[in-house]
């Protein structure tokens, strides 16, 4: 052991999940909570429990490779790599021209990473700059979670805290024990809605029209991206004005991103948008810094991923793009770099190595080299704030021909997260649905199982006004009365055959739109 | 048996000694946190009077949270095994409290195979860790805010478990030797560890006597060991009961990966490295449908900190989960900890009374909590008026 040296401080760096920003040591190459961090108080979720594992996991990039001729990868120089980078970049921007680059950033880097990505899209003329980890991101001045804790009245819209933000439902359950009134609405009977003051129950889409109104000053309303992926986005962001609002970011650092300015440049295409614009031809050539297309959109992204001509994938962790990847670069951890990130509530926080990185570099100075190698040029300077306008997409409502509404249940968020397949015990919780349900499931009411006389993994045919799909029955009370909840890794394949995939024009991503169904067995 | 009594210069000097040879674990303060750590130099102990205890609990130096087992190398059909054979250093740890020490004596007892009767059955990781460890534990003379070791005989001070027992008093340290291991310590230090006075003894007893009395007068929380183990062990609670407890668990593993007597495991086999051609995805990782055999390259197997609360922890294969829901785990989880039967078979409860968990829970359905709930539930009125009830008569 090497202990001589006097320390003064621990090095605390945060967890990488969820956008709460958590503090953590690593000890012993285990990751514990701080009783004294003002943010994790001696708590983490499952996940930040598993940080420690994360430095060693099997699935860690180790080093650079090249795909050759024969479509096998080998190892590489780092360096050689850069050069064979800048070299196809280059050569790619003097025959089709800069707007076929496609640069996608990540939630899962430092604001100082997101900034130089920024840099590096201002570097090679290309406005076609996003992240996959900024869906459903909106736009609040998000209050402190201090307020959280002195809350006379938390109202709680369409967020599944104990499974997305366990540090959030932790300050507000002990709000509840303090006497506060808590409301939650949303659909799903999820564990904070028996402990809640008051569980109001909307048709998934209708959150909004249902809000109650605000209590007063000491009321705070709890908001994550599940508003915004049911394609209500704007409308909230509009509903909520004058409100006291928390914002719960999906990402450690999203709320950093966004602010850095991975998003959409006015004119370039967003992240689901590069994607697409593979099969015209408009887009050839992909960076993707740890950022991972296949979490989500499988399907498009294996179409689109085989349709490019030049792929580099930066991460820590293995992920399914490097399969199609011509570069891979070895990305460093949160745990191993030094930087910033922006947190929930807006809050700047700064990481500390707990371990050096694998390789000795982390993507800082990846890009900078990358940076360096492409020469002069001009400053990206400050992203303008990002906003949004109204919203066009109207859920659907049951009718007496479709009474069932179909809906997105992001309880299953993580569970294809790059990070979550990394570590032992946080992917043997992860894949249960997919070992329990290799066939994918629907979750149908108890009650309204009984009516159909549906049992469980009885297939259960949903039609839609354009399309259907079939899926084996999971039988929960989770979901209400007259409602079909599909987990978020289905997102894209029952979206696509129900016509409930559609575009959110002012968020610039693809929302799910809770969709009327028939169910025939 | 016969006391000891130690000044504090001489303490120090023992200390010094023990860390000279790189031997010494102690509580080492850190901006507000204090860990346990190596110290090569006494003056960085952090003195007891400072600190209650480490949020990471000791367990980690005989139970670490990760451990390989043992390695292979797969090619084809042929499996070539390595053995790992750590050397594993002779570790003293000093400073560490009675809960803890408490915590220790129960996992030796299941990993040796003691509980059930079968020495052949024990832990051989642990146990190596274990009779390389010294304890030299500190009697704590002020409860933190969530010690409750009063409630479950896990301290102040302890009769057995230590190899030294530590309590400052007015003037130098009373030692108490509880092994033999303890007594050759005595006899390498023998010159700076004479028979304690009369006083030393008495004085001891007395502090102990102040702390237990500080305790039940300025502590919040209880265990309510008696109520728990009479509704416990008799299945007395309803299911509503825990399914209400259970609504607050978001499965973080937190109180399992804390606990002092905590010493669940998962085992799973990683590959050293996977190659870049690889879906990533850890193959095939945990037992229960992997999705295909591996027939090349090296492979750990590995052992790291599991929680009961988890679901994957009691899904079995064919993907059946015999305790469903979290109630039904937070009811193994207490019942565990709490009842009668457990009692029987470990010689004590199975919570030391370290508080970690009350800290660590989301959902606060920390012991304490739980325990109440029970006597709520058993005599209709909450713990804490009842007790209001009690001293105001």
């Amino acid at each position: 052991m090497q202990m001589e040296e006097q320390v003064t401080q621990l090095a605390v760096t945060a967890c990488p999940f969820c956008g709460v920003g958590c503090g953590l040591v690593v000890e012993g190459g285990n990751a514990f909570p701080l009783r004294s961090h003002p943010i994790t108080q001696g708590s983490l979720s499952l996940r930040g429990w598993s940080t420690g594992e994360l430095l060693r996991s099997p699935l860690r990039v180790k080093s650079a490779f090249a795909r050759s001729p024969n479509g096998t990868k080998h190892p590489i120089e780092i360096s050689e790599a850069l050069k064979l980078i800048v070299e196809r970049l280059k050569e790619l921007r003097e025959h089709y021209g800069s707007e076929v680059i496609g640069i996608l950033g990540s939630a899962r880097l430092t604001n100082e990473e997101n900034r130089l990505i920024r840099q590096l899209a201002v570097a090679l003329g290309t406005p076609n700059l996003d992240s996959f980890q900024r869906l459903g991101y909106l736009p609040f001045n998000s209050v402190g979670l201090e307020s959280l804790e002195g809350a006379s009245s938390i109202t709680v819209l369409a967020v599944d805290l104990a499974h997305r933000h366990p540090q959030i439902f932790r300050r507000v359950s002990k709000a509840l024990k303090q006497g506060a009134t808590v409301r939650f609405v949303d659909s799903r009977k999820v564990q904070l809605a028996s402990m809640a003051t008051e569980h109001i129950r909307p048709t998934p889409g209708q959150e909004l029209n249902a809000l109650p109104p605000t209590n007063g000053d000491g009321e705070v309303v709890l908001i994550s991206s599940e508003i915004a992926l049911h394609g209500q986005g704007a409308k909230a962001v509009e509903a909520l004005q004058g409100r006291q609002v928390m914002f719960l970011t999906d990402y450690v650092n999203q709320r950093g991103m966004v602010d850095a300015g991975i998003r959409p440049f006015p004119e370039g295409a967003s992240a689901y948008e590069m994607l697409q614009r593979t099969f015209t031809g408009d887009l050839k050539a992909l960076l993707v810094f740890a950022d991972d297309p296949f979490e989500f959109f499988p399907e498009l992204a294996k179409e689109a991923f085989s349709r490019l001509e030049f792929v580099v994938v930066v991460d820590s962790v293995k992920t399914e793009a490097m399969k199609y990847a011509h570069v891979v670069l070895p990305g460093a951890l949160l745990a191993e770099k030094e930087g910033t990130f922006t947190n929930c509530e807006g809050q700047v926080l700064n990481l500390e190595p707990v371990a050096p990185p694998l390789t000795g570099l982390t993507e800082k100075q990846i890009l900078e080299q990358l940076l360096a190698l492409l020469g002069e040029t001009p400053e990206a300077g400050e992203a303008s704030p990002f906003s949004v306008n109204s919203t066009p997409i109207e859920p659907e409502s049951p009718t007496d021909e479709r009474p069932f509404v179909v809906a997105l249940d992001s309880g299953t968020f993580w569970n294809n997260h790059a990070l979550a397949k990394a570590s032992v015990t946080v992917w043997r919780e992860m894949r249960r649905p997919f070992v329990d349900f290799p066939n994918g499931y629907v979750t149908v009411n108890p009650e309204d199982a009984r009516e159909l006389g549906i049992r469980m993994f009885t297939p259960v045919k949903m039609e839609s006004a354009e399309g259907e799909i079939t899926l084996p029955a999971n039988i929960d009370e989770r979901a209400a009365r007259g409602t079909l909840l599909v987990p978020m890794f289905l997102w894209e394949k029952v979206g696509k055959a129900l016509g409930a995939l559609q575009f959110d024009t002012s968020l610039k991503i693809p929302v799910f739109r809770p969709t009327a169904v028939k169910v025939v067995l | 048996m016969e006391k000891r009594w130690v000044s504090e210069g001489n303490l120090k000097a023992i200390l010094a000694e023990l860390a000279k040879d790189g031997q010494l674990i102690a509580p080492v303060k850190i901006g507000d946190e204090v860990l346990f750590r190596r110290v090569n130099d006494v003056e960085q102990i952090c003195p007891d009077t400072e600190y209650v205890n480490s949020f990471i609990p000791p367990k980690e130096f005989v139970l670490p949270a990760r451990q390989t087992l043992l390695s292979y190398e797969l090619d084809n059909s042929r499996i070539t095994l390595h053995a790992l054979r750590e050397d594993l250093p002779e570790q003293v740890i000093f400073g560490i409290r009675s809960c803890d020490v408490a915590g220790i004596e129960y996992l030796t007892k299941f990993l040796s195979g003691e509980m059930f009767g079968r020495p052949d059955l024990a832990d051989e990781l642990f146990m190596e860790r274990r009779k390389r460890l010294t304890i030299l534990s500190v009697v704590c003379q002020q409860p933190a805010e969530t010690c409750m070791c009063v409630c479950c005989e896990g301290g102040p001070a302890l009769e057995s478990g230590f190899d030294w027992q530590l309590t400052r008093l007015e003037r130098g340290w009373l030692v108490e030797v509880g092994s033999e291991k303890g007594w050759a310590l005595v006899e390498r230090f023998r010159q700076l560890v004479p028979i304690a006075p009369e006083e030393a003894i008495a004085e001891k007893e007395e502090r102990v006597r102040q702390v237990v009395s500080n305790f039940h007068k300025f502590s919040p929380h209880r265990v309510q060991t008696m109520a728990a183990s009479r509704m416990l062990s008799k299945g007395r609670l309803e299911h509503a009961f825990w399914q209400k407890v259970g609504e607050r668990c978001v499965e973080c593993g937190g109180c399992a990966f804390v606990c002092p007597t905590c010493y669940c495991f998962n085992v799973a086999d990683l590959p050293v490295e996977q190659t870049i051609e690889d879906d990533g995805q850890l193959v095939p990782l945990v037992p229960g449908a992997p999705t295909k055999i591996p027939t090349k390259g090296r492979w750990e197997r590995t052992r790291c900190r599991d929680s009961c609360m988890l679901a994957g922890y009691v899904r079995h294969a064919g993907g059946i989960y015999p305790r469903r829901t979290t109630g039904e785990r937070c009811l193994t989880r207490f019942f565990h900890k709490l009842s009668w039967q457990f009692h029987f078979r470990m010689g004590r409860l199975g919570c030391t009374g370290c508080g970690r968990c009350i800290v660590t829970c989301m959902g606060n359905i920390g012991i304490s909590q739980v325990s109440e709930e029970m006597v709520e539930a058993l005599t209709g009125v909450p713990a804490k008026e009842r007790e209001i009830v009690l001293r105001n008569a």
